[in-house]
């Protein structure tokens, strides 16, 4: 959509300063690259979600079903009964204010809507409204109003520019989590039939998939052949993974995106290199072929749908547990809600690392482990044979991705392996990582490309730490243990660092490893020859045995 | 006192009222925050704008203004402004007031000292500034759409090359002549 060429007077008319007004009376605008693409109809037929309809979040009509108002009572209702976070989050917020500043989408776009106090008064204000008596008479006055189809509007919104990352509860004095009200807010836009297109569909393609792109277990595999055949070029070694494997003593599960996108792939790559230098006695799954779980985004009752696959897959295969990639809220659902979702998971054991022997307490219920765990554990326990100069030519920080920091307290063991697969780690400003990380700016299924701007907006707190690393240190690689990250941060880092990369953490251990029965290790994962990676950074360059062969990769290999 | 003498002179208040009306292009509570909070790792867009102001005029100040050095500094607010809910007028239109702030600071002394000249040309390097600011609006907004194009690549390409349904084209200057190059595709 053009916008109409403005006028001279109009142009001479524009005033710098923004009107005051009160909160309640701006609406949003849904602008082409700040708002995202609504569901297609057949992604919430698929999973049998309520009120499937075309429409558009420009058209003055979403088509909302007739009682939309009464579902949406109903909706809140029916939330305060069953989630007591919920009502108290709802009553006791007293607007100190403390949150306010510390969203990444109010920090880097300055709508004070963003601002999480703001964001959960959206709903609150209605709570009031509709269910409070002051609110009812008094109205505005006692913060309270009424619904109406602009409201829902309003809520999509910005109830989808909130990552649901947590950085906002971290302050606040009352523990008010808004993530969780935007978590409500969802389902009840979900009763609407108002989901986004970037979650509903994943949703879809993985209830009857496995997978959020949808591909079928042929294609899975296929493409882990591709990275296979990638892998033997650059290290000389062939891997023979194992997939649907009933006896398996682990199943291992990873969001999908790393089998097929750049550059997650090379993480998924540096899995499977792992596990063989281990000799783990492991196989993939092409029917729980997604760690990644939008159904959290879509509400609790489709998160248990989609966790309940992994779990059913393990029992069906025989393993004693489940080994889990790097991903972000996979780890939040598994160590938040799994265990009374779908849980406890008795018919799997107390995971053991058959390498190492440690027994992962910390998942006795859940039985699943975390990939940066478990290979912490292993270079604890000197069983990875590393040559972390293999990265010397990368300066590298790592970006807390806000569910595995925030939502499972892993904040120790990526730094741990970090350190040990490579000579040159910096850390970001304190205020910018651990507990108080900021957002990638796509988590919670806003990582789509029609809303860039309003992600570029919500990555730029983040990408400004990079970028004080990068003047200090000379960082030139990002690594986090998160597969939106992974998709996320190539066009952030462009727009907003270019000259920084970014990859997962187990890439960077895969470059480092020495494999039984490599050649020289003359190119990375990606195909970039290491000679030339050092000499972009004044490093001598390596000198490899002449007569070895098989060092020359193939055109298609990286760029 | 030379023109330059006064701007120096006055330094602290025209930056202050620049920083000022170019907070005030954001909403009444944002304006507050971008102000106040003096961290900035917690206030990156303040910061910015703080820090750029400054070494544009000190810069425009200097005489002999650097171009490069220029565009560095205008980028960092210019960028940020690019994908905020800013109209284009809006987003550049912080670069005018400049203008603004010193001819309300020094216009007194300069009509006493009969400078007003210096002040025109003054007027005419920020003009000048406009024009260097709306080239790299326009690049910012460029790369935004060459990124949606980058990322679908980075998302679906390599599926769709191994499938055989998506080939990429070399670099232009690699490119073979025409019918080599469809041989190698047929290939
Ligand atoms: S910090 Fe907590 S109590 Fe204070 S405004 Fe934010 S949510 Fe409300
Ligand atoms: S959860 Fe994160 S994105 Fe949502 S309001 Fe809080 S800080 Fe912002």
């Amino acid at each position: 959509m053009a916008n109409p060429t403005p006028k001279p007077e109009q142009i001479a008319a524009v005033d710098h300063k923004p009107p005051a007004a009160d909160w309640m009376d701006t609406k949003p605008e849904f602008k082409p690259g700040m708002f995202l693409y609504a569901v297609r109809k057949e992604s919430l037929e698929g999973v049998g979600q309520p009120n499937p309809r075309d429409w558009n979040p420009t058209d003055a009509d979403w088509k909302l079903p007739a009682d939309w108002k009464g579902i949406v009572r109903e909706g809140i209702k029916e939330r305060l009964q069953r989630f007591r976070s919920f009502q108290i989050f709802m009553d006791i917020c007293v607007r100190c204010g403390a949150c306010a500043d510390k969203c990444h989408f109010f920090i880097g776009s300055g709508d004070p809507k963003n601002m999480p106090v703001l964001r959960a008064e959206l709903l609150r204000s209605i709570y009031r409204g509709e269910f409070k008596v002051a609110g009812k008479i008094l109205g505005k006055l006692a913060g309270g109003r009424k619904l109406t189809e602009e409201v829902i509007k309003e809520w999509f919104y910005y109830y989808f520019q909130c990552t649901e990352c947590r950085r906002c509860s971290v302050y606040c004095p009352y523990g008010i989590d808004t993530a969780e009200i935007t978590i409500m807010a969802r389902e009840i836009l979900n009763l609407l039939g108002c989901q986004i297109d970037w979650v509903g569909t994943p949703v879809n393609n993985c209830f009857h998939t496995g997978n959020h792109l949808g591909l079928k277990p042929h294609t899975y595999k296929e493409n882990v052949e591709y990275l296979l055949d990638d892998i033997e070029e650059y290290s000389g070694v062939r891997i023979n993974p194992s997939f649907n494997r009933k006896g398996a003593e682990l199943l291992f599960i990873t969001p999908s995106g790393d089998v097929f996108a750049d550059p997650g792939i090379f993480t998924f790559m540096g899995y499977l290199m792992l596990f063989d230098h281990i000799g783990l006695d492991y196989t993939w799954s092409t029917y729980a072929s997604e760690g990644g779980n939008f159904g959290f985004f879509t509400s609790h009752e489709m998160m248990k749908r989609l966790n309940a696959k992994m779990y059913a897959e393990a029992k069906r295969l025989g393993v004693k547990w489940i080994l889990g990639g790097e991903c972000g809220h996979m780890w939040r659902v598994i160590t938040q809600y799994m265990d009374t979702m779908n849980g406890p998971a008795d018919f799997l054991e107390v995971p053991v690392s058959p390498i190492t022997g440690t027994r992962f307490q910390n998942s006795a219920s859940t039985k699943m482990v975390h990939i940066s765990e478990f290979t912490a554990d292993l270079i604890h326990n000197n069983k990875l044979k590393l040559d972390p100069s293999r990265n010397d030519h990368l300066r590298v920080t790592f970006h807390d991705s806000c569910n595995p920091a925030r939502g499972m307290g892993m904040l120790e063991e990526p730094r741990y392996i970090l350190n040990n697969v490579c000579n040159n780690f910096f850390e970001m400003p304190p205020q910018t990582i651990r507990e108080n990380t900021f957002c990638c700016g796509g988590g919670a299924g806003l990582n789509a490309g029609e809303n860039m701007e309003m992600r570029f907006r919500g990555g730029l707190p983040r990408m400004n730490a990079v970028q004080y690393v990068k003047d200090r240190h000379g960082v030139n690689m990002l690594a986090c243990v998160c597969a939106v990250d992974r998709a996320v941060f190539p066009a952030h880092l462009e727009y907003w660092v270019p000259g920084v990369k970014n990859c997962g953490v187990t890439e960077l251990v895969a470059n480092a490893l020495v494999m039984d029965g490599e050649i020289p290790r003359q190119y990375n994962l990606r195909g970039e020859e290491v000679n030339d990676l050092r000499e972009e950074v004044d490093l001598p360059p390596i000198q490899w045995p002449e007569e070895e062969e098989g060092g020359e990769p193939s055109e298609e290999g990286g760029e | 006192m030379t023109f330059q003498e006064l701007l120096l002179k006055h330094k602290s208040s025209i930056l202050g009222d620049w920083v000022k009306a170019i907070v005030e292009t954001y909403p009444a509570e944002t304006a507050r925050f971008l102000r106040q909070s003096k961290d900035q790792f917690a206030n990156p867009v303040g910061a910015a704008i703080k820090t750029e102001t400054e070494h544009i005029f000190d810069q425009l100040v200097s005489g002999g203004a650097e171009r490069q050095e220029l565009d560095k500094f205008l980028d960092r607010i210019i960028r940020i402004r690019a994908v905020q809910d800013f109209t284009p007028a809006l987003a550049l239109g912080f670069i005018y007031d400049l203008k603004r702030a010193v001819r309300r600071r020094l216009e007194k002394d300069l009509k006493q000292q009969g400078l007003e000249e210096e002040l025109l040309k003054f007027e005419e390097t920020v003009d000048n500034l406009m024009l260097q600011g709306f080239a790299i609006y326009v690049s910012c907004r460029e790369q935004i759409y060459d990124l949606k194009a980058m990322e679908m690549r980075n998302l679906y390409a390599k599926v769709l090359e191994r499938s055989g349904i998506f080939t990429v084209v070399p670099d232009q200057e690699t490119l073979e002549p025409l019918s080599e190059t469809d041989e190698q595709n047929k290939a």
